[in-house]
């Protein structure tokens, strides 16, 4: 179960690396929640989070630097990039027009899983590391 | 009969146990002579990473951290974790801009991931969003 698990959380990568709405939501239960800085998602919620995200972002990609798998949870930790080309939006609507600057992002993602399904999400990276890179706020 | 997992989680809990004492020392014991910590403002070495613990409770002497999962598997334990301190002491960020008291209260979430090999913390490395943190202090814009 623990390597299903694992295969589901890679799998979650692929997809969004693929920018496959699609494919991330049928690795979802229907109760999905997401925690992260921007608050609680549901799966909509969540999926034009990513495509804000995406539209930011045209090339992002992740890549899985370690998963850590124990009965239902597998964390990921990750390595992203992506080169801002597009509109992206802050969780509260602020509009940021495309800087053309790349940033490289770390961070983690904690999945809960259920009957092979993501159910709680919870993500974790310093937002302030991404602002700095892109010219928007001073390094700290 | 402990598991090694069980131990290794053992050794975390042991770290926020110490670190929620403010008691620097006892969390230097659980490292490694090797130990590398990474940071937000880099790696750093035991004796880096205890004076920047330091930074942080001067800056939040009622600093407490709660876990609120572990998982764990081979060497790796990760912890998730809410934070909540004042901000009452003079703070210096990751490259060691002061920040003179707000007096402001700040709840941030993390996740910690520690390697531990025979029981001693040998990398560490931990997520947070230094936005929330900044934005709770009144020291920049909610996102």
């Amino acid at each position: 179960m623990i390597e299903d698990n694992r295969k589901v959380a890679r799998d979650f990568f692929a997809a969004l690396n693929a920018h496959d709405l699609d494919a991330m939501d049928r690795l979802r239960t229907s109760e999905f929640q997401s925690d992260a800085t921007p608050g609680r998602m549901d799966i909509e919620r969540n999926r034009r989070y990513i495509e804000n995200l995406i539209s930011g972002f045209p090339d992002l990609c992740f890549k899985i630097n370690l998963t850590v798998a124990q009965g239902d949870y597998v964390v990921v930790d990750w390595a992203a990039e992506g080169t801002h080309q597009g509109a992206f939006h802050t969780p509260s609507g602020a509009s940021i027009a495309p800087t053309g600057r790349t940033a490289k992002m770390v961070g983690s993602h904690t999945f809960e899983l259920k009957d092979g399904k993501i159910t709680h999400s919870w993500f974790f990276t310093d937002t302030a590391s991404l602002l700095a890179q892109l010219g928007l706020m001073p390094p700290i | 009969m402990t598991s090694i997992i069980e131990d290794n989680v053992k050794v975390v809990e042991t770290f926020f146990a110490a670190l929620n004492d403010h008691d620097l020392n006892r969390m230097d014991q659980l490292r490694a002579t090797s130990f590398e910590g990474g940071t937000i403002a880099g790696t750093m070495n035991a004796e880096r990473i205890h004076r920047y613990n330091e930074t942080l409770i001067t800056g939040f002497p009622d600093l407490h951290l709660d876990i609120n999962l572990t998982v764990a598997e081979g060497d790796y334990v990760v912890a998730n974790w809410t934070l909540t301190g004042t901000h009452t002491g003079m703070f210096r960020t990751p490259s060691r801009v002061a920040i003179p008291p707000s007096g402001r209260s700040a709840t941030m979430v993390g996740s910690h991931t520690f390697e531990i090999k025979n029981g001693r913390i040998v990398r560490d490395w931990f997520y947070t969003d230094m936005v929330s943190l900044l934005s709770q202090m009144g020291l920049m814009p909610p996102m």
